[in-house]
């Protein structure tokens, strides 16, 4: 098994900006570098720039969303929501023209030591796939079936940062 | 009509924590416009005005003269609401201040095919989101027309197409 984190791929895909702070959610993607002068792309994962809006009237929401909180299209979350549905602290649906983006927060799992990949993959509990194993983090920690899967449906703007390898380590 | 997102690149010279006093809108003449101006063509809020002795307020977008003069047809009286601005000491016309409209029937959360079914025609530099001061739109007719003066320091992102959102990988 290997253990990735989870980060948007911002080289090539546009930052969003949660527009408002209450319900329906909308969203907007920003360019933010003054040198960039192609237009990047909108992915099936967001990096959220300023979630800041959520904050303003909902406290509950402050302490578990940062700019790397999964955030992903209506493709994505339809591919990937067996995965991450049961494992899911919040979902919250964001509109951007005539489709839905999705914030999911995901579960933090109690660990023994949580910066010691080897023991999260030895405490981590059969079917997760997709978790945080420290308050303190935003964004999530998938497995390699997590990672096939999206790689499977073809998703983009996703960069998987590899973490452990428990086959490299026999 | 194509929507591009608009921004200015490098410094805002000349406009960065400055503070101009404001007049009523006089259209840059072809002589004023001709020379050259020391202050940035384009840029957001970066300086501010002084509405009174004692009162200053946060400046929206800054048009220097040569910008101002290929652009004040662009520039809508009504929705842009476009006043000069000059030095503080020497009241010299330095450029213009110029506010991004508020499209008027529209809702505030629009996607692009509502903004441009509800923009009135005369307006060619607007705000996507009526709530949300930093998202700036601009028509494909003041894209041209920077590339036509070639204004540089500019920077326009395709958006919108006419008919769909540029950028869409995921499907």
């Amino acid at each position: 098994m290997q253990l990735f984190t989870l980060h948007g791929d911002s080289d090539k895909y546009y930052y969003a900006k949660i527009l408002n702070s209450s319900a329906p959610y909308y969203l907007e993607f920003l360019d933010i570098s003054t040198t960039r002068t192609r237009p990047l792309k909108i992915g099936d994962y967001a990096y959220l720039l300023h979630s800041s809006n959520l904050e303003k009237e909902h406290k509950e929401f402050s302490s578990s969303i940062a700019g790397s909180t999964p955030t992903f299209s209506q493709k994505a979350f339809e591919c990937l929501k067996e995965l991450i549905l049961p494992q899911a602290e919040q979902v919250i649906e964001l509109h951007f023209e005539d489709r839905l983006f999705y914030v999911v927060v995901p579960n933090i799992l109690p660990f023994s030591d949580d910066l010691d990949w080897a023991c999260i993959y030895r405490e981590l509990p059969k079917g997760i796939h997709f978790f945080r194993e420290d308050p303190g983090v935003y964004r999530a920690a998938v497995t390699n079936t997590f990672r096939e899967l999206c790689l499977k449906n073809k998703l983009k703007g996703m960069d998987f940062v590899l973490k452990y390898d428990s086959e490299a380590q026999a | 009509m194509k929507i591009y997102s608009i921004d200015y690149k490098n410094n805002a010279r000349g406009i960065y924590y400055a503070v101009f006093n404001p007049g009523p809108f006089v259209p840059p003449t072809q002589e004023q416009a001709e020379q050259k101006s020391q202050y940035i063509h384009f840029c957001g809020p970066a300086f501010d005005i002084q509405v009174s002795k004692e009162t200053k307020i946060k400046g929206e977008y800054f048009f220097n003269i040569p910008f101002m003069y290929a652009f004040q047809d662009l520039v809508s009286l009504e929705h842009n609401q476009p006043s000069c601005l000059y030095h503080q000491e020497t009241g010299e016309l330095v450029g213009y201040h110029v506010k991004p409209a508020i499209l008027p029937n529209c809702s505030e959360f629009p996607n692009y095919a509502e903004v441009e079914a509800t923009r009135p025609k005369d307006v060619h530099i607007f705000l996507k989101n009526r709530s949300v001061p930093g998202n700036v739109y601009v028509t494909e007719l003041f894209v041209e027309r920077i590339k036509q003066h070639h204004f540089t320091g500019i920077y326009c992102i395709p958006k919108w197409d006419g008919e769909r959102v540029i950028g869409l990988s995921y499907d």
